[in-house]
């Protein structure tokens, strides 16, 4: 090419970044002109695997403004498309000069996708709604692995095909694929009943998954196994109903001066409640900017439950091999969260390495907790030597001797309740950091009453939900609420308890037959982030139990979320039911026994108006008193207060 | 043997209890579906980062290379200059040559006359300071004036 012959190009290309071609297809726009020529020169697309032509023009009306001289750039715009091979391309795009030769006016790189699978649905339609109980076809290209299975599915239905079958039309779309001759499928038998848009799914030789949409919706009202009457075309019900008043994200808090490196050491793995309040506090803590670990004995994979942590997970292992934060040093204090024997001996390890202040925290009473498992008194056990108890206290639990040897050796105690200082020797900086919910997901929420309606046996129902696993401290008190549930049904409209979580100890059998018509247990859910909109099914919420040594102590972590949740809490004197008042906040009874719990519902279901007062009460009495962004701003200043500066 | 027929009840029991289930998975779908279009995005975000960078480099390197034709285009014409500039030198330098030769030969011609005026010049000094032009002076006065030659 002579430069004397050059073309003074303008030009532009407008597909947005990443010029990515999905199966194969590259598409390029864009606008071009010569100063030197009355209309657009012919452009095109070069790459090593081939060339597109120009495919279209378009009318401008921005270039004019920008080449008011220019004739050609009215109509300068320009579309290329065409197939190119998988890969990523180094492109020219080049204008023709009236000579003939091209002229090279831009490079830039495209990447192509591989068209893994194609698919095309046509007997006896291609498109539309197809109704008969008849045969259907098609064909399916794999381009990168034969294809081992074919099904097509709509609604809930999946139906087998065979596969292999001759097409003549298919090479001809798809040259040089040598499948295509033998790309036809048929539905093996006729099609059943269901309803919805018809995806070809194919499992490929590798066991990868395929999935081609077609056109065309399947319709079939009924088959031998569905009446008529069950109408499949009607919309699902989802458990989101509208009129739930998400709360706004919280305007970030101020960027800590004195950011702190934070261990939490946790008795139990990300998956139990201990679990939710230290990933809940440190998370707020780093938005603040200091940085947060959470070391878990055992099943570190269960992070993967928690939504979107902002704190780094590692096992004990990891912790006691040495770790440092992003900025190179270790921790500058070491949470350990309660004096269970694993934490506890982690805690003196990392201690003596790092010489960091150590706090404790205290969420239970530990020695009622363990003469509760043990199944023995308490006061015998304290009086058993160092050895026996060895033998006997197993890692998660809190030896009764170390556990004071260990508080006594902290730098500061922190506790989830207030009756909980009594185990802090008494020269010890203490802070009292209640739970609070995940505002993320724990906000009022309406009850789904379509989906309601559709769950529920008999119009009336009431519903109660309570989530969490049974175990021994807490399988009295459950066995209450089913036995309330019971009598509820013996006595008047139905009753549904839902539950979540796991029976470590069993219900006796009596009990639980009589409860099962009435108890929807759903077993773990795994993700806690999930239990909102199942709560959100929930007439009432109940916390069962009574004032005793483990109840006093303790601050349920379900009451926060039970609160924030919008309904009537139905909770006993003890805890929490000490600081609520009864009739405003909660519905408080002195024992949340059977007899108690069935009273309350009664009530609650008779007095729509209390109903909804608690109801009210509940998320005035959460907002004022639940808030993890205000217990960790108060726990930074406690770490503040003990760690040196 | 015919399988004992479920008790409807325990049936329905269990269809709410999957009904809820249910929508715990769908849940759980919907989790997977909007972490897979986050990395889906983030995905596209890097490509998208990847080829703007590819396509900046492409054009430094049209812009590297554009640079690269205009100085071999300059190198060849300074070349091209230096060759005539060269030739005219050569040129400069042949004529300079001949002139520095006809001047040599004046110079010698120049000294040669020089030394012939000095011969005569000497001669006429010579002459001058004899006994017998000094005797002829005389002469030589009264030709001046009776309007004779001059000296």
């Amino acid at each position: 090419m002579s430069p004397s012959a050059a073309l003074r190009l303008h030009a532009e290309i407008e597909s947005p970044r990443p010029l990515r071609a999905l199966a194969g297809e590259v598409t390029v726009r864009g606008w071009c002109l010569a100063e030197d020529l009355p209309a657009p020169p012919p452009v095109r697309l070069v790459t090593a695997a081939g060339i597109l032509p120009l495919t279209g023009r378009s009318a401008r009306t921005d270039v004019p403004q920008l080449f008011p001289a220019s004739a050609a750039a009215s109509q300068c715009g320009f579309v290329i498309s065409g197939p190119l091979p998988a890969g990523v391309h180094l492109a020219s795009l080049e204008a023709q000069r009236p000579d003939g030769e091209w002229q090279r006016f831009r490079q830039l790189t495209l990447a192509v996708a591989a068209p893994p699978f194609a698919a095309v649905l046509d007997e006896p339609i291609a498109q539309g709604t197809l109704r008969d109980r008849v045969k259907v076809g098609g064909w399916a290209l794999s381009f990168t692995e034969p294809i081992a299975e074919l099904t097509l599915r709509y609604g809930h239905r999946e139906i087998e095909c065979d596969t292999g079958l001759p097409r003549v039309d298919v090479p001809a779309r798809f040259p040089g694929v040598a499948p295509a001759g033998r790309s036809g499928f048929q539905s093996r038998d006729f099609l059943v009943a269901g309803h919805g848009p018809v995806r070809v799914r194919a499992r490929l030789a590798s066991g990868r998954i395929a999935l081609a949409p077609t056109k065309v919706v399947f319709s079939v009202a009924s088959d031998e196994n569905h009446a008529a009457d069950l109408d499949l075309t009607v919309p699902r019900l989802g458990l989101a109903e509208d009129g739930a008043t998400r709360p706004a994200d919280l305007s970030p808090p101020d960027r800590t001066a004195r950011p702190l490196n934070v261990l939490f050491v946790l008795h139990g793995s990300f998956a139990s409640n201990s679990a939710l309040h230290v990933a809940a506090l440190a998370n707020e803590l780093a938005v603040t900017g200091h940085a947060c670990a959470v070391a878990v004995p055992h099943d570190l994979a269960t992070l993967a439950h928690h939504d979107r942590p902002a704190f780094r997970g590692l096992t004990f292992a990891e912790a006691e091999a040495g770790f440092v934060y992003p900025d190179g040093r270790g921790p500058d204090v070491i949470h350990a969260w309660t004096t269970r024997e694993n934490v506890r001996l982690l805690t003196e390890k990392l201690r003596a390495r790092h010489g960091a202040p150590v706090i404790v925290h205290l969420e239970d009473n530990e020695q009622q907790l363990l003469a509760l498992i043990l199944g023995r008194d308490f006061a015998a056990l304290d009086r058993m030597g160092d050895a026996e108890l060895d033998r006997l206290v197993p890692p998660d639990l809190s030896h009764p001797h170390r556990s004071r040897t260990f508080l006594a050796a902290a730098d500061g105690i922190t506790v989830i309740t207030t009756r909980l200082r009594e185990f802090a020797p008494a020269d010890k900086s203490c802070l009292t950091l209640w739970p609070a919910a995940d505002a993320r997901h724990f906000y009022p929420r309406p009850r789904p009453d379509r989906f309601r309606a559709v769950l529920d046996a008999a119009p009336g129902e009431t519903v109660l939900f309570y989530h969490g696993n049974v175990h021994a401290a807490n399988a009295a008190e459950v066995r209450e609420l089913y036995a309330a549930v019971v009598e509820l049904n013996r006595s008047g409209p139905p009753v549904t308890l839902i539950r979540t979580g796991l029976d470590r100890v069993a219900l006796p059998g009596e009990l639980a037959a009589a409860a099962a018509p009435y108890v929807l247990n759903l077993g773990q859910i795994l993700h806690h982030r999930h239990l909102p909109a199942l709560m959100a099914l929930a007439d009432i919420f109940v916390q069962p139990g009574g004032p005793d040594a483990f109840n006093d102590y303790r601050f349920p972590s379900k009451l926060p979320e039970f609160f924030a949740l919008g309904r009537p809490v139905v909770l006993p004197r003890t805890n929490l039911g000490t600081l609520v008042r009864h009739g405003t906040d909660a519905y408080v009874l002195d024992r949340a026994d059977a007899a108690g719990i069935a009273a309350a519902v009664r009530e609650l279901r008779a007095d729509r108006t209390l109903a909804e007062k608690l109801g009210r009460g509940a998320v005035a009495f959460a907002e004022k008193h639940f808030s993890w962004r205000r217990s960790a701003a108060a726990l930074a200043n406690f770490y503040f207060s003990l760690a040196p500066s | 043997m015919k399988p004992d027929h479920p008790d409807p009840a325990e049936t329905f029991q269990r269809v709410r209890q999957q009904l809820i289930l249910a929508q715990v998975r769908i849940m759980e779908l919907e989790d997977v579906r909007d972490e897979t279009a986050a990395r889906l995005g983030e995905t596209e975000s890097l490509l998208r980062a990847a080829q703007a960078l590819a396509d900046q480099k492409l054009d430094e390197a049209a812009h590297a290379e554009q640079t690269r034709a205009d100085l071999q285009a300059q190198f060849a014409h300074l070349q091209h200059v230096q060759h005539v500039t060269h030739e005219a030198l050569g040129i400069a330098s042949k004529q300079l040559e001949e002139a520095r030769q006809v001047l040599e030969l004046q110079l010698r011609e120049t000294a040669t006359r020089q030394q012939r005026i000095e011969q005569l010049d000497a001669e006429i000094r010579s002459l001058r300071s004899s006994r017998s032009w000094r005797w002829t002076a005389w002469l030589r006065a009264l030709e001046r004036a009776l309007g004779g030659r001059k000296p």
